[in-house]
């Protein structure tokens, strides 16, 4: 279950990594638009960029298994979920907007470290999102430093 | 050569860890991880290398299943390109090792946290493919774009040879890298006698100049890049602050303490990337030429190859003109009458050698024991000519015979004298010769010292 203030760094508008991977163990990456926890903090939901025919679309329509990694621009903070992939599905409106919300906060967040909005637009991709909703099994905090790895 | 659809050297500035990457392996049994890692380093057409500090899932998962992807960030354009890998090895000595740790440390001692980053070893990957990742287009091959820098390394060094002292080369080197390859702030050190501390002898871009600043061997991207004789660069000090920061609270959770404070750095309010080069002469460290920028990833791996030969070039300049000792008798002793402005009141402790003039610090160190000298024989005689051949022959003042570093000390001396404004003066008026002046008439006081400096001012015993 997710804490309050984990919950608050997840949509505070950093960058979202999502890895999954396929029968022969070979991971694959995309980047997560919009996330949103639920109010009991035991599930996540988001927009993951997974064009038809990706190893990132495959992989979530043939294996559960996926993880979710937070992390400012600065990398000084993070934050990583990991479950099962319990719905798969076309994003509606409430995904989309908040996927949108949160590129204007992902743009502030590279903005802090002198990163352009030119550049921090150019990693965000607005089409052939599909909306994924976790079952969240576990929480680890990976923020640099000896607690790095520490199960929450 | 490389067979990647996208070339590992088309994408150079993804490599320099201005924007951080993710990397996302899988256990054994299935479970993925996702995790973000501040730099993918290019090693060859092939190969890229991990740094091996905090990412204890993603080792397990890779000595269980080596396969691994990267995506990787320009910080120019926001293009993105995804790399798969597989693990081959991990390196924990060796030439790509001693790089990677020499950045780290010095990043490290730059934050005063010498203690945690703790470089366990640096994981070679095979690099399987490499395509545009998000709405990325391959990349443009650059034909030839890069400006050619032999014509400005062939003005360089043109203007390095027409320098006709030290001062001078320290002076026109600095410039000659703003004027040339846009390196607006500089500054030049010197190592000491003793090998274990560097002071900064010139500047360019700064106000104030920080020259006399001095920098311990070993500690902060200066003394880091003067112990491990290595260019060590920082593409992003934004990050390695926030890092830094984190760094503090992860160790003040887990109940242990920071190992010392963080070293301030010269120079730039608004400083984003900085590199230290050392400068060598005889294979030995004579000196540290330090850069800071306002952009950030300004320091790239082709920028530090140019810096070597930069510093390569300077280096042997410097040591060319420190070693021309310009020895000359002073031909009269030039006496003034006592000047008619107000007095001066001068103060000398023997402690640390620190030379106060009307309260104010001018210099510490060997350069105020030769302000001493200077200003007691005025102060005694009038004697306001001197040559650097006396200088170097006065055993009080303590130079070591050969490598005694005196041009480079006066150029502080005489640069601490004039943006003071004292009213004490002191120039070069030909080679090897100096001209002190005072202002007004001169009151001396000699601080005695009872701790460990007081045998140096003892009178030598004699028979």
């Amino acid at each position: 279950m997710l804490e309050p203030a984990a919950v608050e760094f997840i949509q505070s508008g950093v960058a979202v990594g999502v890895a999954t991977c396929d029968d022969e163990l070979t991971p694959s990456f995309s980047r997560g638009w919009g996330p949103e926890v639920s109010g009991d903090g035991r599930s996540l939901r988001l927009c993951v960029a997974a064009p038809a025919g990706s190893p990132m679309r495959s992989n979530l329509e043939e294996n559960a298994a996926i993880a979710v990694g937070f992390s400012p621009p600065t990398i000084a903070q993070a934050l990583q979920v990991k479950g099962a992939a319990a719905v798969v599905c076309e994003p509606d409106a409430d995904d989309l907007a908040r996927a949108e919300q949160h590129r204007r906060l992902f743009e502030a967040e590279c903005a802090r470290i002198g990163a352009p909005a030119e550049v921090s637009q150019r990693m965000f991709v607005g089409e052939r999102l599909v909306a994924v909703e976790i079952s969240i099994a576990e929480v680890y905090d990976q923020t640099p430093g000896p607690t790095a790895g520490r199960r929450l | 050569m490389s067979e990647l659809t996208v070339p590992l050297e088309s994408i150079g500035p993804c490599l320099q860890g201005v924007l951080p990457s993710w990397i996302v392996t899988c256990s054994r049994e299935g479970v993925p991880n996702a995790t973000v890692l501040s730099i993918v380093r290019y090693v060859d057409s092939e190969r890229v290398a991990l740094t091996r500090q905090f990412f204890n899932k993603t080792r397990a998962n890779l000595d269980a299943n080596p396969q691994a992807q990267v995506v990787v960030v320009d910080p120019g354009t926001g293009d993105q390109f995804a790399l798969d890998l597989r693990y081959l090895h991990t390196e924990s000595e060796g030439p790509i090792f001693d790089e990677v740790e020499a950045n780290l440390t010095a990043v490290a001692s730059q934050m005063g946290m010498s203690d945690v980053f703790r470089l366990r070893g640096v994981d070679i990957h095979r690099v399987l493919r490499s395509e545009p990742f998000g709405e990325t287009a391959a990349p443009m091959r650059e034909g030839g774009a890069a400006p050619d820098t032999l014509p400005l390394l062939d003005e360089f060094v043109r203007r390095l040879t027409l320098c006709v002292d030290y001062a001078d080369a320290a002076r026109v080197g600095l410039e000659a890298l703003d004027d040339l390859f846009g390196f607006a702030y500089s500054v030049l050190l010197t190592a000491d006698e003793r090998g274990d501390r560097l002071f900064a002898v010139s500047s360019n871009g700064y106000v104030p100049s920080g020259v006399g600043a001095e920098v311990p061997v070993g500690v902060g991207l200066v003394g880091v890049a003067a112990e491990r004789l290595r260019v060590v660069c920082i593409p992003s000090l934004v990050r390695s602050r926030a890092m830094d920061a984190a760094l503090r609270e992860s160790l003040r959770r887990s109940g242990a303490e920071p190992s010392g404070a963080e070293i301030e750095l010269p120079g730039l309010e608004r400083v984003q990337s900085a590199a230290a080069v050392p400068l060598l002469a005889r294979g030995e460290l004579t000196g540290v030429l330090y850069l800071e920028a306002e952009r950030e990833g300004e320091f790239s791996p082709g920028k530090e190859r140019l810096l070597r030969i930069l510093g390569g070039h300077l280096g042997a300049a410097l040591a060319v003109l420190q070693a021309d000792r310009g020895e000359s008798d002073p031909a009269e002793v030039a006496q003034a009458a006592v000047p008619p402005g107000d007095p001066l009141a001068v103060s000398y402790y023997q402690a640390d050698d620190s030379v106060f003039v009307d309260d104010a610090y001018v210099v510490k160190g060997v350069p105020g024991r030769i302000l001493w000298k200077l200003l007691r024989e005025c102060g005694a005689d009038g004697r306001t000519a001197f040559s650097n051949r006396e200088l170097r022959l006065d055993e009080h003042l303590g130079l070591p015979a050969g490598n005694d570093n005196l041009e480079a000390r006066l150029l502080v001396l005489r640069k601490r004298l004039a943006a003071l404004e004292c009213g004490i003066t002191l120039d070069r008026v030909d080679r090897g010769r100096l001209l002190l002046g005072v202002s007004g008439p001169l009151t001396l006081v000699e601080v005695p010292t009872t701790g460990p400096m007081r045998l140096a001012h003892e009178p030598p015993v004699s028979g």
